[in-house]
């Protein structure tokens, strides 16, 4: 569990990427897609979550908008920007050509 | 149970900077957990145990605090290049006002050397009239653009403390400017022309005196933003 967690911590802000991809989306929403998505072999610590959406935002990756539901508190909602986009697919072809790298060294 | 969640988030805020961003990022945390708390419960975890599951799903909230200070530094970076550029606007307006006083002082002496008809110093005059709507064209825009960036600890009351302070002093000392400005107006308007007689003309100084009121309103303003 810990080394894989630390991998997968390494590309939070990659995963939170690929979910605003389909849709804008909430803290808690986004980290129910990741447990559903790994059948519950992962899940992200919300202090982790919020320090990415934090991150992304200040390199206005993604921007922010307060929701306004009828019943109860409003969720913060994050929608991903154009250069959002942009860092997506430059992170996944990193991804890629560092798992083509990996595979290769651990055969 | 809402409560004690919303209880846990206090005791774990204490120690977070009393910002803006601070309350809004509990107000999340606090609507994400109550979700997952729910959620937990509808698929038959015992109460406790949902609590507890919420509570543990936290985290370690220290590296998120770092988040926000890091923040607000970049901020003040922020703030420093919009102050830099202010300065620079206003210094560009400050010299624009000399020039115009240089042409009008530079027109009067040609019309005592040149000994022409023309009347040169009125000519001057107008043109430092005309200099000048640049330099406030300027101020007004760097007043209305740049809003007080200047508090380093953007809590809603701080900011309120400050307003309310400094509307009250300046309101008094601008008042007060006021004025003088206009009796001695007045007192200068009745003095010109009665000494002159030129009561056609004189009348011209309630429209420069105008222009000065518009001038303390403006370098009110611009102390209120720097």
């Amino acid at each position: 569990m810990s080394i894989t967690s630390d991998v997968i911590r390494g590309h939070t802000e990659t995963i939170i990427l690929a979910h605003l991809l389909e849709q804008d989306s909430y803290g808690y929403q986004i980290n129910k897609d990741i447990m559903e998505k790994t059948d519950h072999m992962y899940e992200l610590k919300e202090a982790t979550l919020y320090s990415a959406f934090r991150r992304l935002e200040q390199a206005q990756l993604i921007v922010s908008y307060w929701g306004n539901e009828d019943i109860g508190a409003r969720r913060r909602y994050y929608a991903i920007s154009d250069t959002g986009r942009a860092a997506y697919q430059e992170y996944k072809k990193d991804w890629e050509h560092a798992k083509i790298i990996i595979d290769k060294l651990l055969r | 149970m809402n409560e004690n969640l919303s209880n846990h988030l206090d005791l774990l805020f204490e120690k977070a900077p009393k910002t803006r961003r601070a309350f809004e990022l509990k107000e999340e945390l606090l609507v994400n957990s109550e979700e997952r708390y729910n959620d937990l419960l509808t698929s038959g975890v015992t109460p406790e145990n949902s609590y507890k599951n919420v509570i543990n799903s936290i985290g370690n909230v220290s590296e998120l605090f770092k988040g926000l200070e890091e923040m607000s530094l970049n901020d003040v970076k922020e703030v420093d290049e919009k102050n830099k550029k202010m300065a620079i606007i206003k210094t560009a307006a400050v010299g624009i006002y000399i020039f115009s006083v240089f042409v009008l002082i530079l027109f009067g002496m040609l019309e005592d050397t040149l000994n022409t008809r023309l009347e040169l110093s009125l000519i001057g005059f107008m043109l430092m009239i005309l200099i000048d709507i640049i330099p406030t064209c300027m101020l007004v825009y760097v007043s209305s653009v740049y809003p007080n960036y200047r508090k380093h600890d953007n809590t809603v009351v701080e900011n309120f403390k400050e307003w309310k302070s400094e509307t009250q002093k300046s309101k008094s000392v601008k008042g007060a400017v006021t004025l003088v400005l206009w009796t001695l107006t007045v007192l200068l308007y009745f003095a010109i022309s009665f000494t002159t007689f030129a009561w056609y003309s004189t009348w011209i100084i309630f429209l420069v005196a105008l222009c000065a009121q518009a001038v303390v309103e403006l370098l009110f303003r611009l102390r209120e933003l720097s």
